[in-house]
């Protein structure tokens, strides 16, 4: 009988290790200091226990989960993605945001802040251009997404 | 120093979070099953009262093109949790109030300039949550809730903070605010100080303390200093009728789930009382425990909840089961509590709560709640009810003005185009 082994990651991919105290999943995220050539000896190895909940969902009061419903953003965001949305950032160039304009009802665009554009990424949608006189609510920033594959 | 924040027209407030298209429109939020306003919007404030019965304003819903909405207690409790949260990184002293309120305590801020400090809460507030609150800052609790009238009275002014740091604006505040408006001092108490010509705070302050011993007991003393700025409050005291509440800081911490039970089954059951006691029933209770702030050491957790009852109700039994139920959703193991409390919510005069099923305790009837919840729980929120909680209604309001519980619940997330 044969023995295999498990054929080993391409440099593409890390494993992260995770273990699970009580009801909470914590990866252990190896901080490696400088990336460069060999850790410093100096250097401890120092593991960081990192639970996706503190990673992606710290400051739980300025967080939003937001689900997209339409292909304006495609293919950066697609139906059905859950987008995690943050109010506690600024928007700014180029980011992704769930916004309004002239209070109409909330959408997913990326901002060009020098041209004072709102842009669809799908070419087939169209941007949507900021005057002076439009008012822009930004509920947050996207941040983050999920998307079941 | 202390302060009371309080938010703008808070459910209506909840509702624009997430429908731009509401800001600035008028809008009232309804009870759960007897369609009262419990909810108005500054818009909707000139033609529709408070409390007013749903169905009678029909037509005038139409015609000043009001948006109606069923009270969607998960996405208020969610939001003012948000709201308290941002709050407390102000300080570790504060007593939430009510679903919208809460007192903030101050010490050693001397040095502070207390109305930057109260626009950054402002803009930190309105940043996070999207939520327009009002601060009003005063050496008591009785003189923060007259500031932060003046505040919000006269926003434009005041940016949403006003504070009562001297002498001659606390006077001239006491003179602008009338007996009747004054924190804790009822209808009744009221007709008897107009009576002998007491129409404004300031008059009041100006009687003889032995006089308002005599007439108003020790409670209405303790006002008097506290109006005078003599701080005699602490947090946590004083509730008034507009606010029912029973919370509590404990001696010592509770860990166990029991403990915490019984303490929330008290709390619920006084608040029963004093809503039986002024013939009005509630729709909803906030819950809330949390960990000892100043114990920067000791893992910290606080959180609150609020349930929706199925009919508006002033039973002990009632609102003892169903505040057991919201903690054992919050409670988590693990952590010293310092404070728990129940807040009733959508208060409603007692004739309008209808006669069901559970009124009387009958132990089958129990049985039949928990298939309802596990039926609910199944199929989601609401679809199994009692037929006699809709018979009266020859309109259909509730299913269809509930606005989406965007924040709890995964098949009703936001959707953006």
């Amino acid at each position: 009988m044969k023995i295999l082994n498990l054929p080993k990651l391409n440099k593409e991919l890390i494993n992260l290790p995770f273990r699970i105290d009580d009801n909470k999943v914590y990866v252990n995220y190896f901080d490696e200091g400088v990336q460069a050539g060999f850790p410093s000896p100096a250097e401890d190895f120092k593991e960081i226990p990192l639970s996706l909940d503190e990673k992606y969902l710290q400051n739980p009061q300025a967080t939003y989960l937001i689900k997209v419903a339409g292909n304006s953003m495609y293919p950066t965001l697609q139906i059905g993605d859950i987008l995690i949305v943050k109010s506690d950032q600024e928007f700014g160039d180029s980011d992704i945001g769930i916004v309004s304009v002239n209070q109409t009802d909330f959408t997913v665009k990326r901002f060009d802040k020098i041209k004072k554009k709102l842009l669809a990424d799908n070419s087939e949608f169209p941007n949507i251009e900021l005057n002076e006189e439009d008012t822009l609510i930004c509920l947050g920033v996207v941040k983050q997404l999920i998307r079941d594959l | 120093m202390f302060a009371l924040i309080d938010c703008n027209n808070f459910y209506a407030s909840c509702e624009r979070v997430f429908n731009p298209k509401l800001i600035g429109k008028p809008i009232v939020v309804l009870s759960n099953n007897d369609g009262c306003v419990i909810a108005r919007s500054n818009e909707a404030k000139p033609f529709v009262p408070m409390g007013g019965v749903a169905f009678q304003y029909k037509d005038i819903f139409k015609q000043y093109n009001i948006t109606v909405f069923s009270s969607n207690y998960p996405l208020y409790g969610d939001m003012s949790q948000r709201v308290m949260d941002v709050l407390s990184t102000y300080s570790p002293d504060i007593e939430v109030y009510s679903i919208d309120e809460a007192f903030l305590q101050f010490k050693g801020f001397e040095n502070y300039n207390l109305d930057d400090y109260g626009l950054d809460m402002i803009t930190k507030v309105k940043q996070f949550t999207h939520i327009p609150i009002s601060v009003g800052f005063a050496p008591t609790k009785a003189l923060s809730k007259v500031a932060n009238k003046i505040a919000k009275k006269y926003s434009d002014r005041t940016k949403g903070v006003y504070s009562l740091d001297t002498e001659e604006k606390r006077i001239k505040a006491l003179k602008w605010t009338k007996i009747e408006d004054v924190w804790g001092i009822g209808r009744q108490i009221s007709k008897k100080l107009k009576a002998i010509n007491i129409n404004t705070a300031y008059d009041y302050t100006q009687l003889h303390d032995s006089y308002v011993r005599r007439e108003f007991s020790v409670v209405g003393l303790r006002l008097k200093h506290e109006l005078e700025g003599k701080p005699t409050l602490q947090l946590e005291e004083i509730k008034t009728k507009k606010n029912i509440a029973t919370t509590r800081s404990f001696a010592n911490n509770l860990t166990e789930l029991d403990d915490l039970k019984e303490r929330v089954s008290t709390f619920a059951t006084s608040c029963a009382l004093k809503l039986r006691k002024q013939k009005s029933a509630c729709n909803a209770l906030m819950i809330f425990v949390h960990t000892n702030r100043h114990k920067k050491d000791q893992a910290q957790y606080n959180r609150n909840i609020v349930v929706k009852l199925p009919f508006a109700s002033n039973s002990d039994i009632t609102l003892s089961q169903y505040a057991n139920k919201a903690l054992l959703t919050i409670y988590k193991k693990g952590y010293a509590y310092k404070k728990a409390g129940v807040i009733v919510m959508g208060i409603v005069p007692e004739n309008t709560i209808q006669h069901n099923l559970f009124e009387n305790e009958n132990p089958k009837h129990q049985e039949l709640m928990r298939t309802v919840d596990k039926l609910n729980s199944r199929i989601g929120y609401n679809k199994v009810k009692l037929a006699n909680q809709n018979i009266q209604k020859t309109w259909i309001m509730k299913q269809e003005k509930l606005s989406k519980r965007y924040t709890t619940d995964w098949n009703e997330l936001l959707e953006v185009q």
